[in-house]
């Protein structure tokens, strides 16, 4: 199949033009000896049908399971994707478009924008928000990187709070390579918690930052919040908070309870889950450091607009970045992922103020049903008994259990749980807090699924624990 | 409804209107409980403020939006050094396929053997195209993997017991990622000056620099191939051998591989590492600025530091595994899925000549608008020292210098003027070693009688700036300009607050 | 008439008494435009000779300020931050960034006087 509309008479006249009787005329710069003799290896052009074909006959190896039988989160989140945000976002003067350059041509684009950016404001409890980054792992990068530029260099050590996502941490660790910054993972309490001793006595004038994940990997809450960004405060260090956006639904924002930083994935506002991209990561931050914020920022400004005075949407506070400062600057960011964005932002506007709150809630409530179901089973327990979750939580199964349970799962079409020291591909992660979790499943619950979901799940648990 | 073009979907809001119901009232009628079982402290006070919309208010809000907004679907987008290209409908009918949309990253690889194959085509067809030996699809962007392969040159060097080799060297004529990724991976930048010179690398240029910092300093080049100035870097097999015999690396910046396709690869030409940016050549959407994806490619001696997770054949089919000396994860979970199910498709539709005929047409495309409008808009690099003819690849950089000494009209009013006209403006003043650079790349999917109708009206808007350049400032068919940057710098407005005045802008008070 | 010198790179030192005022000439704020954000150094902190003691940005540009000679940072024009358009309205006046200490005053001597720099401009 070709895209290429002009005709072998129309390229001949072309080339008449340009004066040379001969595309290969066109190469004399290339040396002889790197031109290509051959053709490339790639399969015989397809057309629709065979593509079709093909794509079937891809997905048909996999093993497909229904998303409410996903009872798995770890950074990705199965929630609805309402038809009218398809709808939209695939109009193609959307789809198509590329960066903003051009404001003038760019109103509905920049202003699209500009509203993403109020959701995650209003969100996050944060005053200034990014146009997106690439994914939540990376804006977590971004954010730990720009506490480097706030202290000029000076403080190195960043500080995980127990139980923040393995897969998480190991981007951030790839991004600290360059600035030859140190990651450690805080020692948990029994409970699972950060004790603000350990928090004092791990604080000192290198450390840079504390990055909290709320709710934690395992899906806990932590009540004494407010106390642990408060001794970090005082420290000089700065606190980031990745954040689950859609508990902002119920909870408190990472704002009220003391970040100065909060950064997550924006993938649950009308994204597919996409076996894992493109997603949307969205970093916010207080006032004070929008100069060390990374990304394309939209700002409104005064314009003429059918010549009258008006308000328009322009890429403001640009020569922070890349294309201007080069090698002075902080993040070599160009694309996002509007596309994305855009889509949280229709997404959220669909849903609207009640509507969210009502999600978040049936997401809650669903994770509450399934928890009482599972833990009333004989042998399963409450990984750190007494905590409050949103929508995950973590659970204990008798030694080796847990593998077992996945397995069954896969055999009966459910995805049930995530191992939390296991990433995405397999790889197992070990940090000082392993040990405790070495035999738990961490459960995650969306509006996807309903009470007959939650009983399958819990029959699944019990014939496995219960030998049957 | 012209009333208020500008107006904001929280501005829509009325207290209680309905949006999309997601679920039915059966399940959401005993929500209120629920909160109840977490502690108060946890809860928020005060009510989100989101908009509260019908869907019909949304959905003109957004198709307004859409129509204020520019798209290669729209009309024709010569933005140079983008590759706005036409994304072929197929590859978003097919990616939409539940089997892609809707499998949660935390399912087991073991029982998706379909992606597995798919990632591991995908590998062997860009080492293909490349001429590189292993393919990495992971990097979220085309920045993101020249950040990787930068972290890889370090480990490389960090392996080899060779920390001091901390020197990147950068034409003056690169993208402005290329230094910003070597500073943030720990190289310093030295800029090498090639636009005295005829604007390529070349021996002479290159051996300065290596002197002046010293061999055993030096890193790596970064280059673009073809520049950003749209010509092929003649001199390459020269200075790989010359980096090479230094012990140093070459890196490849694959912003404008739609030039290669068939053609030529990095591979041969001695590069150690690239990356591709796949919503440029591959064609994927750029989708207002994102998401992209930046799949890098090495030689077999940095395949052991490529970022986790890789994909490699075993004896029953294929699967992940973490390279022995890995930079670590670059993303979460496996790449930019979806980008890569695209590239994917957009391979798989055109096939070996179809590729190759991509590249051909890019450069005809190219080289006729050249031709045609370089007597009015001079191309400064348009001779090779020996007087030959220099054609272009896929792009080339224009100059409106002589305009603007003329009679004051810079690039910037040109491309207003191309916005007025109806078309995408190029990319202008860059690269910075061109005076009131214009960059313009056609790509192959636009006509002959397109292009015409392009540069007919760029003679015009030269005819015009002589005459009369006040009226070709009015851009009378532009509702909306004159956007003052400046004010928006001085007085930040990032974000809607509730209780903000409809239409207003933070720090005027109005 | 207070002395002014410059560099090459068009910054200043005028000389007021026994200080030094350190800015960006009149030519450095025409070819950046309107300035939107300065970055100041630290009271107190010391430069040698062409390091970046601050950075001016525009809309579309961002240029870096070299410390002319080696120096101390006595004091920093405050003002600025919150209205730098005064850089672009009075660069050599009101538009100063720095008071500044020169630390070895023959490094002056390397510095260009009025009528130099004016024929460096032409």
């Amino acid at each position: 199949m070709t895209f290429v509309p002009n005709t072998a008479a129309q390229r001949a006249e072309m080339l008449r033009q340009i004066g040379v009787e001969r595309f290969e005329d066109l190469l004399v710069a290339i040396p002889p000896e790197l031109l290509m003799q051959r053709q490339l290896r790639v399969p015989e052009a397809h057309g629709e049908v065979e593509l079709a074909r093909a794509v079937e006959k891809l997905n048909a190896q996999n093993l497909h399971i229904p998303p409410n039988r996903v009872f798995a989160g770890g950074g990705a989140y199965m929630h609805h994707v309402p038809s009218v945000v398809d709808e939209l976002s695939s109009r193609g003067e959307f789809y198509t478009a590329y960066t903003p350059y051009q404001p003038e041509v760019s109103q509905g684009y920049l202003q699209s924008i500009y509203e993403y950016q109020s959701y995650i404001c209003m969100l996050t409890g944060m005053d200034i928000s990014n146009a997106s980054g690439y994914d939540g792992a990376t804006t977590l990068a971004d954010a730990v990187l720009m506490t480097n530029y706030v202290h000029k260099g000076k403080r190195s050590r960043v500080l995980f709070a127990p139980f923040v996502n393995a897969e998480f941490r190991n981007v951030v660790d790839t991004y600290c390579i360059g600035m030859e910054m140190r990651t450690e993972v805080l020692t948990a309490s029994e409970q699972g918690r950060l004790s603000p001793q350990t928090l004092r006595d791990a604080l000192s004038d290198d450390v840079a930052c504390v990055v909290f994940q709320y709710p934690d990997c395992l899906g806990y809450l932590d009540e004494d919040m407010e106390e642990l960004t408060a001794i970090v405060r005082e420290s000089g260090a700065l606190c980031i908070f990745s954040f689950y956006p859609f508990a902002a639904g119920l909870l408190k924002t990472p704002g009220e309870l003391g970040a100065d930083i909060v950064c997550g994935e924006a993938q649950c506002f009308g994204n597919y889950v996409n076996y894992g991209g493109p997603y949307c990561g969205f970093l916010a931050c207080r006032e004070q450091f929008v100069r060390v914020l990374p990304g394309r920022l939209i700002g409104r400004t005064v314009c003429e607009r059918d010549g009258s005075p008006g308000m328009g949407f322009v890429m403001t506070l640009q020569a922070r970045e890349q294309h201007i400062r080069r090698n002075k600057a902080m993040s070599n960011i160009c694309s996002n992922q509007a596309l994305l964005a855009l889509r949280a932002c229709i997404y959220l506007g669909s849903v609207g103020r009640n509507g969210f709150r009502q999600l978040a809630a049936l997401c809650h409530a669903n994770a509450m049903s399934a928890h009482e179901k599972l833990v009333n089973i004989t042998g399963v327990q409450d990984a750190f008994p007494g905590r409050h979750f949103f929508n995950e939580f973590t659970l204990r199964f008798p030694s080796s259990q847990a593998r077992q349970i996945r397995q069954r799962g896969l055999e009966q079409g459910m995805l049930v749980g995530i191992h939390p020291l296991v990433e995405s591909d397999g790889t197992l992660n070990s940090d000082s807090n392993a040990g405790m979790v070495e035999d738990c499943l961490t459960f995650a619950f969306t509006e996807m699924q309903d009470e007959a979901d939650s009983d399958a799940l819990a029959r699944l648990v019990w014939e496995v624990v219960s030998g049957s | 409804m012209a009333a208020n073009q500008s107006r904001l979907i929280f501005e829509y809001n009325v207290e209680n209107r309905h949006g999309t119901q997601v679920v039915g009232g059966m399940r959401s009628g005993r929500l209120e409980d629920y909160p109840r079982s977490l502690p108060q402290k946890l809860l928020r006070t005060e009510r989100l403020p989101l908009p509260q919309v019908s869907e019909l208010e949304l959905v003109r809000h957004y198709v307004r939006l859409s129509q204020d907004s520019f798209g290669i679907d729209t009309g024709f987008y010569p933005l140079g050094s983008c590759t706005m290209k036409y994304n072929p409908k197929a590859c978003e009918r097919y990616v939409k396929h539940p089997g892609f949309a809707n499998t949660h990253p935390q399912q087991p690889i073991e029982t998706l053997p379909g992606f597995l194959a798919m990632f591991a085509n995908l590998q062997d067809w860009l080492a293909d195209i490349t001429g590189m030996d292993r393919i990495s699809l992971t990097p979220a962007a085309g920045a993101q993997g020249e950040f990787a392969g930068m972290l890889i040159f370090k480990q490389y060097f960090a392996s080899r017991g060779e920390q001091q080799r901390r020197v990147m060297i950068v034409p003056d004529s690169a993208h402005g990622t290329n230094p910003a990724s070597a500073v943030l991976s720990g190289f310093t930048v030295a800029e090498v000056k090639c636009a005295d010179d005829d604007g390529i690398m070349n021996l002479e240029l290159l051996n300065a620099v290596i002197e002046k910092y010293g061999a055993e300093t030096i890193a790596g080049i970064m280059l673009t191939n073809p520049s950003t100035l749209g010509t092929f870097e003649k001199e390459i097999l020269a200075v790989s051998e010359r980096i090479h015999e230094i012990g140093a690396l070459l890196y490849y910046d694959g912003a404008n591989l739609n030039a290669l396709l068939g053609i030529a690869r990095p591979g041969d030409m001695g590069f150690d590492l690239i990356h591709i940016n796949t919503h440029k050549t591959l064609s994927t959407p750029h989708g207002g600025g994102g998401p992209g994806s930046g799949p890098i490619g090495v030689k077999e001696h940095l395949a052991p530091f490529l970022p986790h997770p890789h994909v490699r054949s075993t004896e029953n089919g294929y699967e992940f595994y973490r390279p022995e000396h890995s930079i670590g994860r670059m993303k979460l979970f496996h790449g930019q899925f979806g980008i890569l199910v695209r590239a994917w498709i957009y391979i798989l539709l055109h096939g070996p000549e179809g590729l190759r005929r991509i590249s051909e047409n890019a450069i005809v495309n190219a080289n006729y608008m050249q031709a045609r409008l370089k007597d009015s808009y001079p191309v400064r690099y348009d001779k090779w020292a020996d007087g030959t003819d220099r054609y272009c690849m896929h792009e080339f950089v224009a100059s409106c210098g002589r305009l603007k000494k003329e009679c004051g009209v810079t690039a910037k009013d040109i491309a207003k003027g191309l916005l007025n006209a109806g078309f995408h403006a190029p990319t202008t003043y860059f690269p910075l070693i061109i005076e009131e650079a214009l960059m313009m790349e056609p790509t192959e999917t636009e006509s002959k009688e397109l292009l015409d109708s392009f540069i007919d009206t760029m003679l015009e808007l030269h005819r015009q700036a002589r005459v009369n350049a006040e009226a070709l400032r009015e851009l009378p068919n532009l509702r909306i300009k004159g956007l003052d940057e400046t004010y928006a710098a001085r007085h930040i407005d990032v974000r809607w607050q509730p209780g903000m005045p409809e239409g207003s802008a933070a720090g005027e008070g109005m | 008439m207070s002395r002014i010198l410059y560099t090459k790179t068009h910054e200043y030192l005028r000389e007021e008494g026994s200080e030094w005022y350190l800015g960006i000439t009149e030519h450095a704020q025409e070819a950046l435009g309107d300035i939107t954000f300065v970055e100041l150094p630290e009271s107190g902190a010391e430069f040698s000779a062409g390091d970046e003691v601050a950075t001016v940005e525009s809309v579309k540009a961002v240029a870096g300020v070299m410390a002319p000679v080696s120096l101390r940072i006595n004091e920093i024009n405050s003002a600025l931050e919150d209205a730098p358009e005064m850089i672009n309205s009075d660069s050599q006046g009101g538009g100063w960034l720095a008071k500044v200490e020169a630390l070895d005053a023959s490094q002056l001597d390397g510095l260009m006087d009025q009528a130099a720099y004016d024929a460096m401009e032409k």
